[in-house]
């Protein structure tokens, strides 16, 4: 009987063990296409091409007598992915009303008011041809699942550093430059037409109101 | 003592019945193999995550290889996925795999393309001849979030570009379907006579270049 209980007992534990380190994934789903309807003027495009790399070192970690150690795996386990992206800049037209455009009384002057650009990743290809893996004889392949984690921490990579390159700025001065014709088209004169962004508006409201607290200040 | 004796004798009887007899106690062998049971628990079994992995993704910087002035016009944005099923035969073995893709397509006009007087203002009318709805973006696929969904047998990058290509190809004709074309057209003409009507024009006509 005892002999009985000990092989449930062995058996239960192995099935136990195995549960706590089986990942249930959640379905793939195919989405069906999802439709917008916007209004979106891009005015800058950057071509970008970046390269991944990759390397994880393993170790064995445990603990004894409640000590943490860690015993490195030796071997090296690499990656190498490169991937071109195309970066656009774009001001959101839909966010603009009737109060952004302002005509003067005469008609001779008008001044819009844009929302600040914003940047998006509208296509990335990885260069299959350039992907190279180095690995050791005791390591293992990369598998699909940490190849497309990785690369998705790259995408993420690429956007942040946009952040810090000049597509606003550029992105600002290519709406202006788009939307100049269409105006003078519609019968103003160059030097009668203002653009400016939300931004500035905000950082010229902050300055306003320094002003008026150092004049109490001085008052 | 004779009630002692008996106690004894009734342990030694269980013990013989059980897994571990008086023989295994004493043998040196019997607790050496439980220090390395134990050893072999607190190496391996107490912490579930045993084998932990550091990775370090290297930040090299991103090279901007080209910039470009553009004044395109997005009308309606449709969100992609496409789903592509490859088996590759070889004479001894055959590779499958099959691979879920994402994609945006951008619908609307790109004024670079726009005749010279597309817009045309007459006292309150404003006449504009808008260039003909297009898909913005030559590569519509976003690779980096391409999902594997079965994969067997070793595929060629050759393979994966045919399959990204077919992916491409099926995308693009979902996004330049009539019905599409025609949604954007809409919202084209609704967003320049929005303009146009701010700026001061009472009548505002709208066409699209053939």
């Amino acid at each position: 009987m005892k002999r009985v209980l000990f092989i449930t007992c062995i058996i239960l534990s192995v099935f136990l063990l195995g549960c706590s380190k089986s990942n249930q994934k959640s379905p793939m789903e195919i989405a069906l296409p999802m439709i917008n309807n916007c209004s979106k003027l891009h005015t800058a495009q950057y071509n970008v091409h970046k390269i991944l790399t990759y390397e994880d070192m393993t170790a064995i970690e445990g603990s004894i007598f409640f000590e943490k150690i860690s015993i490195p795996i030796p071997g090296e386990r690499k990656l190498v992915v490169p991937i071109d992206a195309t970066i656009k800049a774009y001001v959101d037209f839909s966010l603009i009303t009737k109060e952004n455009i302002n005509v003067d009384n005469n008609g001779e002057k008008v001044t819009i008011t844009l929302p600040n650009p914003q940047i998006v990743l509208s296509s990335a290809k990885i260069d299959y041809k350039n992907e190279k893996q180095y690995l050791s004889w005791n390591r293992s392949k990369f598998s699909n699942e940490e190849k497309e984690n990785f690369i998705k921490q790259g995408r993420a990579s690429i956007l942040a550093s946009m952040a810090n390159s000049d597509i606003i700025d550029r992105s600002r001065v290519n709406a202006f430059k788009a939307l100049q014709p269409i105006l003078v088209s519609a019968g103003f004169s160059p030097e009668n037409i203002t653009v400016t962004f939300s931004d500035e508006i905000e950082k010229n409201k902050h300055s306003e109101g320094i002003i008026k607290q150092l004049s109490i200040i001085e008052d | 003592m004779a009630l002692t004796n008996k106690s004894t004798t009734k342990k030694r009887q269980s013990r013989s019945k059980s897994f571990v007899t008086d023989e295994m106690v004493r043998s040196p062998w019997f607790w050496v193999g439980l220090v390395i049971l134990g050893l072999v628990y607190f190496f391996f079994l107490r912490d579930s995550d045993k084998e932990k992995k550091k990775a370090t993704i290297d930040a090299t910087p991103t090279c901007i290889t080209s910039i470009k002035e553009i004044a395109e016009w997005e009308f309606l944005t449709l969100q992609l996925e496409e789903f592509v099923d490859t088996t590759v035969n070889k004479k001894l073995s055959s590779a499958q795999s099959v691979k879920i893709y994402t994609g945006t397509a951008r619908l609307g006009i790109d004024t670079k393309k726009a005749n010279k007087n597309w817009i045309v203002c007459e006292g309150t009318k404003a006449t504009i001849t808008l260039p003909a709805i297009e898909l913005l973006d030559k590569s519509i696929i976003d690779d980096t979030q391409t999902r594997t969904f079965y994969e067997s047998g070793t595929i060629s990058a050759t393979v994966k570009e045919k399959m990204l290509q077919s992916a491409k190809k099926k995308m693009k004709a979902t996004a330049l379907k009539k019905e599409n074309i025609a949604i954007a057209e809409e919202n084209a003409k609704t967003e320049f006579k929005n303009i146009f009507t701010a700026l001061g024009y009472k009548t505002v006509q709208i066409s699209f270049k053939k």
